[in-house]
């Protein structure tokens, strides 16, 4: 009788720390789901913004850089890139960098660069910088 | 004589409070640390994007004086009188003759600890050249380190 008394007792205990577990895995899951996404956030950004300021820096020394690159009707040009920041196709493309590109004087230009995520529709940032070059054509 | 088992009450709780535990504090350095990261990718975006825009504006500048330029000047201080419209006080202008062609040299501030210091010839624009500089000069250490014998 006393046996069966203390069995069921290990038994609620043992339902009752297993449902406070699953509460608690719960959290603590929550928390690492949040951590990744901040993480993944953070690498996103920071391979964008690389690959931003490569560009820029690629077209101050050469102006031929964006022949390889889409064109659209509004003179924007575009490029396809995968999950590793690679450039690839439109339709292997997880983002794409667009570059717009102002004439403001006859010596100025105003470059623009945007990275977008295709998968979001999201900006994910923006630079841009004046470059002074003589003789634009 | 039966073996008595050792898996008695309270066990399970000491085990879960203790696994529940450990997970936590493995979730806290995660999160935390995963906002580090983001904090910092936060801070090297703005500095980035501080310095594009100052590089830019160092380049209207120098696109503003390339056409004052192109008017004859000979003179150093004429110049930089003619230029004087394009800078601010806090822009240190400097205008050296070098040759046939002028170096100029002027800052821009980027960040509260930062300027830009801009460096080109009128000669030839595309050897201009940028550097990043601290306001604040680092001291130069003259203490030896334990008073170490310098020979």
């Amino acid at each position: 009788m006393e046996k069966t008394g203390s069995a069921r007792i290990l038994l609620t205990e043992i339902i009752l720390v297993f449902l406070f577990f699953l509460v608690s895995i719960l959290v603590i899951l929550e928390m690492f789901v949040y951590a990744k996404e901040k993480s993944d956030e953070s690498q996103e950004r920071t391979y964008a913004y690389a690959e931003m300021q490569r560009i820029l820096e690629t077209w101050e020394e050469t102006e031929e850089y964006f022949v390889n690159w889409e064109k659209t009707a509004d003179g924007i040009y575009q490029m396809y890139y995968d999950r590793e920041w690679a450039e690839c196709s439109k339709e292997e493309g997880v983002y794409m960098i667009k570059t717009t590109i102002r004439k403001d004087t006859a010596t100025l230009q105003t470059i623009t660069v945007q990275a977008l995520s295709i998968e979001t529709k999201t900006l994910i940032g923006e630079l841009y910088t004046c470059c002074y070059k003589e003789g634009i054509q | 004589m039966k073996a008595r088992s050792h898996f008695g009450v309270g066990i399970p709780s000491i085990l879960m409070i203790f696994m529940v535990l450990c997970l936590t504090t493995f979730a806290i350095l995660a999160v935390s640390t995963a906002r580090a990261d983001a904090r910092m990718t936060g801070k090297n975006i703005e500095r980035m994007q501080n310095y594009y825009q100052v590089k830019g504006e160092a380049e209207k500048k120098i696109a503003a004086v390339m056409e004052q330029i192109s008017l004859e000047i000979s003179n150093e201080q004429e110049l930089k009188t003619h230029l004087a419209p394009i800078f601010s006080k806090g822009n240190e202008l400097q205008v050296t003759k070098e040759k046939d062609a002028f170096k100029i040299t002027f800052e821009l501030p980027v960040s509260e600890k930062q300027i830009l210091y801009v460096e080109f010839n009128t000669g030839d624009v595309t050897t201009c050249m940028y550097q990043l500089k601290n306001i604040e000069d680092i001291p130069e250490e003259t203490e030896t380190i334990g008073g170490l014998w310098q020979g």
